[in-house]
């Protein structure tokens, strides 16, 4: 009996060995520690390109100003590339090309270059879960052309990687002024999963073509990807605010705006939100009911009376907002995921709907009323 | 059986077994000398009793003469006596007295032991064990031509330093007071606080060369009568030659005895020592060193500090807090730290995965390595540092603060950051107030650490659970040692992590003194 316990005890702390093990140990020096990953396809392979931290070029006591290959400033961010059949191949070519071990727990950044987005998404998210170390908080981008040439040139010069600029300018336009939203992997992973909804993954192109130049970026238009994978289009930067108001229901902009007095004047909605409700009468989907509220500022110089730029701003968001949704329905993308809220208040309407949603979607009556609140902002407070 | 002198077998025996027979018989004959009665010659006495202490030079024997012509001997040791107190207590009346030797018939011991009575008093002593043990307690003993016996009077006066600071367990707001080598000053000390009857002190004397006098502290009608029963026959149980510490006692009494973690509170406070009194609890006083023994002491117990019940009751509940956080720490940051690095980087934001990445980069060691090489080297500076002369601890200090803080950074033995994690540990130790579980700690680290090493955040949680069984499988003169937290006893909850304030405090540990647990109220009066 003793002998039996014994044994499974044994068992035990053998399996736990071998679950995990000094084997599975990588000391940190031996990590090449990822920053950003671009995927583009090419020639039918798809490659990838990886931005992992050149660890030695930070401070540290053992080297106190960093260290580079021959001399000179050393370079924040180290390019390791692979190619393969698929993203997990080129992924797994990309990490034999190192002589450390590439950890992607530390990714923050993916950019897909368009023409890897042409081939679907789906194999590209999918990649993500076969390496179980791949943080999915890391956020998304596609690049208008190639995406493996956004990680290479110089960086602003404040020791930092590109992947690092990339992810703080995007943390810069979602918190001040929200010209897109990039979703985290993990968003990307789920997002076929939601009832007919379009993804929007946002854009980003480099500034500067000039090598000899720090790298500067623009983030804009925004691609859309439809339920099936593929690309569908670019919302324009312009529908990219009434998009932020609808869906993650809060953007901070500028919208120009021209008064009765001719003068023009600039309106910074500082925090606008939505209430969007889907309308179902007799067993169909009778429309959508849009109602905006938050407030904005005047930004500029006040031409009219504060109730009169109040009135011409709501008008302006009710348009801006309309014109956004007649984008989507022109181009067949469901990106305010209205879908998924028809599923939500009656999913046996949904499931009788079989397919036609994409049809409905473009014909659906929409109604947008505004209540935003804008008030006067003075020098300075804006 | 008859010894047959021509049997080779039993000569070759009785030659092998020699030196040990020979060792025996002497022992035997040693000991039968002590037990000896004294005789009426006061000349075969004293050279019984030189023959006996030869080698022990303290001893003095002074003669003296009464005016009657009798004979007599004066036997102290010179180190535990008053001279005073003898030569004008004792020797000028001996020899002012008129004894004769020619008298017969006449117990001239019971004439001294009236007449000459020191303030220490006085007891007969008959046997050549008694006059020595008597000796060495601080008697002069007395011995006349022509009687058997003699006279102990106890003109002791034993060489102590004076009252000082404890050393283990130090405060700022409270008794500065703490515990010498000597016993009784000790009770004293302990007394001042507890004025009461009620406050009994029972005496066994445990060591058969050192005769150490060891005092168990109660109170009566609170303390457990079954507590301090227990701990008596436990004391007279010890067969040992000596007790030269109280941890001489603790080794061999308590239940758990191969823990390395202590089941007993041992300190230098007398202020304690009443506390834990009042809690139903009982203490040990061991003669010769100041380290009073608490039983039954618990893990929460060993996480109080004096100071908790002298300053305010919430400054003092959140620096309990921030000990128990040192304890986590000491015993889970460098396993957590082994773990991290080498298996779950993940778990690490970016920017500091990278700082350390980069302080690690020219390491050649992996980082269990680095952890136990610092280690094990603090802790022979702490050691070290703690028997180094004074003269030479500036150069440890120098050696020790360069060698593993700078140089060995700087050399590329080690990263910057283990630095912070071993440091930290080695200063989170002495938050710890019992210096006894300090130690214990500082050790238990060693296991996390190789555990984190070989199996990452499994090992840890496994070991983990291991500690938790173990510690819950320990117990503290019956009690559980980490009650009040498991088995949970929720009436004890008010003097647990947090210290409720006084006020709130009407009921003492219902776990030890459930005889008595009104703590506020009518109580018992005396």
């Amino acid at each position: 009996m003793k002998a039996r316990f014994l044994a499974r005890v044994g068992g035990i702390l053998a399996l736990i060995f071998l679950v995990t093990g000094c084997f599975d140990g990588y000391q940190m020096n031996q990590l090449a520690i990822i920053n950003a990953l671009a995927i583009d396809y090419h020639r039918g392979e798809y490659m990838a390109t990886a931005e992992a931290f050149n660890t030695t070029a930070v401070p540290s006591p053992g080297h106190p100003t960093g260290t580079s290959v021959g001399g000179g400033n050393p370079s924040a961010g180290v390019l390791l590339t692979g190619a393969g059949k698929t993203v997990g191949e080129a992924m797994a070519n990309l990490s034999g090309s190192s002589s450390r071990h590439v950890f992607w727990a530390a990714t923050t950044v993916v950019i897909i270059g368009s023409e890897a987005l042409k081939k679907g998404l789906t194999p590209i998210a999918g990649s993500f879960l076969r390496f179980p170390e791949f943080r999915t908080t890391a956020r998304v981008f596609v690049a208008k052309s190639e995406a493996a040439p956004l990680l290479s040139g110089k960086t602003s010069g404040m020791e930092i990687s590109i992947g690092q600029e990339i992810r703080n300018q995007d943390r810069f336009l979602r918190m001040d002024i929200s010209r897109g939203w990039a979703p985290r992997a993990y968003d990307v992973l789920r997002w076929d999963t939601q009832h007919g909804r379009s993804a929007v993954l946002l854009g980003i192109q480099k500034t500067s073509s000039n090598p000899t130049q720090a790298s500067q970026f623009s983030m804009g238009e925004s691609a859309v990807i439809g339920p099936n994978g593929r690309l569908q289009g670019w919302l324009p930067g312009k529908a990219t605010t009434p998009y932020l108001w609808l869906v993650h229901r809060s953007a901070q902009a500028f919208s120009s705006l021209k008064s009765p007095s001719g003068v023009p004047t600039t309106i910074y909605w500082t925090h606008v939100t939505s209430r969007v409700s889907v309308r179902v009468r007799k067993g169909q989907v009778a429309g959508v009911d849009i109602m905006l509220t938050g407030a904005g500022k005047v930004a500029g110089t006040l031409p009219n009376r504060l109730r009169v730029i109040n009135q011409l701003a709501n008008k302006k968001a009710v348009a801006e907002t309309l014109a956004t949704v007649h984008w989507a329905e022109q181009h067949d993308a469901d990106i305010f995921g209205w879908g998924q809220a028809v599923y939500r208040k009656n999913p046996r309407l949904w499931y009788g709907l079989h397919g036609s949603w994409p049809g409905l979607f473009k014909t659906l009556p929409v109604s947008v009323h505004s209540k935003i609140v804008i008030v006067q902002g003075g020098a300075g407070r804006v | 059986m008859r010894f047959d002198p021509n049997d080779a077998d039993v000569l070759d025996a009785v030659v092998s077994e020699s030196g040990d027979l020979a060792d025996a018989i002497e022992e035997m004959l040693f000991e039968r000398r002590l037990k000896a009665k004294l005789s009426s010659s006061l000349t075969e006495n004293v050279q019984v009793l030189k023959g006996l202490i030869h080698q022990a030079a303290d001893m003095q024997f002074t003669d003296f003469t009464c005016q009657g012509g009798l004979k007599g001997q004066v036997v102290y040791d010179p180190n535990f006596v008053d001279y005073e107190l003898m030569a004008f207590g004792i020797l000028e009346p001996l020899t002012r007295m008129t004894f004769s030797s020619s008298d017969t018939g006449v117990s001239y011991l019971d004439v001294v032991a009236k007449t000459v009575t020191p303030i220490g008093g006085y007891h007969k002593v008959e046997s050549v064990k008694e006059v020595l043990d008597s000796v060495w307690y601080g008697a002069a003993v007395v011995m006349l031509e022509g009687t058997a016996g003699a006279l102990a009077m106890d003109v002791g006066k034993i060489n102590k330093r004076g009252i000082s600071r404890p050393v283990t367990e130090q405060v700022v707001i409270g008794p500065h007071d703490g515990f010498i080598e000597d016993g009784m000053t000790n009770l004293s000390l302990i007394r001042q606080r507890l004025r009461t009857p009620r406050f009994w002190i029972g005496r066994v004397t445990v060591g058969r060369e050192t005769k150490t006098a060891v005092y168990v502290l109660s109170l009566y009608g609170v303390t457990d009568d079954q507590l301090v029963g227990e701990i008596t026959t436990r004391l007279n149980g010890i067969q040992i030659d000596g007790v030269l510490e109280s941890n001489y006692l603790v080794e061999i009494m308590r239940s758990d005895k191969w823990t390395i973690f202590p089941t007993v509170m041992r300190t230098d406070r007398p202020d304690r020592v009443a506390a834990a009194l009042l809690e139903g609890r009982a203490a040990i006083v061991v003669d010769g060193t100041p380290m009073a023994i608490i039983v039954p002491a618990t893990l929460p117990m060993l996480m109080t500090a004096a100071s908790d019940y002298y300053q305010n009751w919430l400054v003092a509940s959140l620096l309990r807090v921030v000990r128990y956080l040192a304890l986590f720490s000491s015993l889970l940051i460098p396993a957590l730290y082994v773990a991290l690095t080498t298996y779950h980087q993940e778990a690490i934001p970016t920017p500091l995965l990278l700082t350390m990445a980069a302080a690690r980069s020219n390491v050649p060691l992996p980082s269990v390595g680095e952890v136990l090489i610092l280690m094990v080297m603090f802790d022979i500076i702490r050691e070290a540092g703690a028997r180094v002369p004074t003269g030479v601890g500036s150069a440890l200090t120098i050696g020790g603060t360069l060698v593993v803080g700078d140089a060995a950074v700087k050399a590329g033995i080690v990263s910057s950051p283990i630095i912070i994690v071993v440091a930290g540990i080695v200063i989170a130790i002495f938050a710890i107030p019992s210096y006894d579980l300090g130690l214990a700690v500082r050790f238990a680290t060693y296991p996390f650490i190789l555990a984190g090493a070989l199996l990452g955040m499994y090992g840890i949680l496994f070991m983990a659970i291991a500690l938790g069984l173990h510690l819950a499988s320990l117990e503290s003169f019956g009690v559980p040692f980490l009650s009040p937290g498991a088995p949970p006893r929720l009436s004890e909850y008010k003097d647990f992590v947090v210290r409720v304030p006084w006020f709130r405090q009407k009921t003492r540990p219902a776990s030890t003194a459930y005889p008595n647990p009104v703590r506020q109220g009518p109580g018992n009066q005396t």
